[in-house]
């Protein structure tokens, strides 16, 4: 019965009965290895109120400033704790380390003369969940390097904290005041495999709302200045992408990005205008050497959206459908190549302007052309969420 | 609970952003908020940002701390507009925090400049 939902009926198959999805989970379309991302917010366990990732979101009203990608199952890495050195800066020699147990301490006279514990051999493309608990009575910082300024995040006197270091190759953990001993016990150093999305600065989170009839979880977004954004997504091994969003988009008054791969219509992006204009209809592009863009007609908002895309560059593809309708192509020659190496921004073009706003169910996107079967049962769990009936 | 239920849109005028984006990170409450750029209609630069607060928060950003130098004096500058969104009917309550920007700019004399290389 689990893979009941497997077979291929829906749109793409005029007659058959749609299937009914029970049982499908979007993390099967990654199982080949593929490039991608799936983010969901109904997963409460994916989202955290802080870009460090310190503090769960638990409840509605809260801001979402970290959503991790589940495309990868949030697949953890080989512990790290072990490879933990004392380091030090300036005069101070005393930082102390037990590799097999995590126990360490950190000292300061001052910003120039430290010792602490250094973990180094972090890949710059990963991010990695740092575990730490402090035993001491005074703050401890896991930081980059003791000379980047900000800290990850904190942990306070007598407290275990846990959150995201991304994109470094070391992460060190340093006394916050200048004191002779700080001791911890660093509990655990791990990856987290996945292209998660972050926003640091706090009023740009969206917030985390409720749909009243289907009950799923959604992100709000204001339309002004909420995004998010994650590192960049290495997609030079492929031409081809499908690419699946359940929103409710609020507003058609003015164009708007819902997501795009890169700051601005690189060469290998691709993006989502949601509305290309002014009242203006959903447009999909992408973008080898010359953008090409497939565009639903103009309709009105508030409205509930299930939308597909699918491109192929050497395949001369590019098209969108709504809702399971019959989708609008576009043949025309994108170029050559692969997609790019870019950050994947969301709600905002580079993060500083078309703000989108609108009910953010979802966005799964996977490095090849889905399968009949794999792009009914998608666009199926997606509207279960928005609460959309397919055609 | 954490409730975020006010709806708060901020502007500032661009002499006293970076003091009002220093003295917001200074009470904890992060770095660059106010970050998208408004035109004036006397053709000024702004910047302003939404966000959801606690009520708690509101009450600090109103009356600063004396201990945050300058607090009082940036505070001045900055055009702070409210939206209880729990005074809101329900049936409102979608949409609201694009509303309350749009309605806060125009109050104001303010616009978003149309991107130039799009």
């Amino acid at each position: 019965m689990r893979f009941q939902s497997q077979r291929p009926t829906g749109r793409l198959f005029p007659g058959r009965r749609r299937p009914l999805a029970l049982g499908f989970n979007p993390r099967s379309l990654f199982r080949g290895g593929e490039q991608g991302f799936f983010y969901d917010p109904s997963d409460l366990s994916t989202l955290f109120q802080d870009w460090a990732g310190t503090t769960p979101v638990t409840a509605v009203g809260q801001s979402a400033g970290l959503m991790l990608d589940k495309s990868k199952g949030l697949a953890r890495g080989a512990e790290r704790l072990e490879t933990g050195v004392p380091a030090m800066a300036g005069v101070s020699d005393l930082a102390e380390y037990n590799a097999s147990t995590g126990a360490g301490t950190a000292y300061r006279s001052d910003q120039y003369n430290q010792s602490f514990v250094n973990i180094p051999g972090l890949s710059m493309t990963s991010w990695y969940f740092v575990d730490v608990t402090n035993t001491g009575a005074n703050t401890l910082s896991v930081r980059a390097d003791l000379a980047s300024g900000a800290a990850f995040f904190s942990v306070p006197a007598g407290q275990r904290r846990a959150g995201f270091a991304r994109n470094v190759t070391t992460v060190v953990i340093t006394s916050d005041a200048d004191v002779s001993g700080v001791a911890f016990t660093v509990n655990s150093v791990r990856s987290v495999a996945g292209n998660h999305q972050s926003i640091s600065v706090p009023a740009s989170r969206p917030i985390l709302r409720q749909n009243a009839i289907t009950g799923a979880y959604y992100l709000e977004t204001d339309g002004a200045d909420d995004y998010m954004v994650s590192a960049p997504i290495d997609f030079t091994g492929t031409d081809k992408v499908s690419i699946f969003a359940g929103i409710r988009q609020l507003s058609n008054a003015a164009r708007a990005m819902l997501f795009e791969l890169s700051a601005a219509g690189a060469a290998g992006s691709f993006a989502l205008n949601a509305p290309i204009s002014a009242g203006g209809g959903y447009a999909f592009i992408s973008t080898a050497s010359s953008g090409v863009l497939a565009t639903l007609p103009p309709t009105a908002a508030p409205r509930n959206s299930v939308l597909s895309m699918r491109a192929s560059i050497s395949g001369d593809l590019v098209s969108i459908s709504e809702n399971g309708a019959a989708p609008v192509v576009n043949t025309a020659d994108q170029g050559a190549g692969n997609y790019g190496n870019h950050a994947l921004y969301l709600f905002r073009r580079g993060g500083t302007k078309l703000p989108w706003a609108g009910h953010f169910y979802g966005l799964i996107g996977v490095g090849r052309l889905t399968s009949a079967a794999e792009t009914a049962n998608t666009e199926r769990w997606l509207a279960r969420r928005v609460g959309v009936t397919l055609a | 609970m954490t409730a975020y239920t006010l709806s708060v849109v901020q502007l500032c005028p661009d002499a006293y952003r970076e003091q009002a984006n220093a003295i917001a990170a200074a009470y904890g409450y992060g770095d660059g908020n106010l970050s998208v750029e408004l035109r004036h209609a006397d053709g000024s630069t702004w910047w302003g940002c939404h966000a959801w607060w606690m009520p708690s928060a509101l009450a600090v950003a109103l009356d600063p701390p004396e201990e945050v130098p300058g607090a009082a004096e940036v505070t001045a500058h900055v055009v702070t507009s409210v939206v209880d969104r729990e005074a809101v009917p329900e049936a409102e309550r979608e949409g609201l925090p694009l509303r309350h920007w749009l309605q806060a700019l125009s109050a104001n004399n303010l616009s978003v400049p149309e991107p130039a290389d799009d």
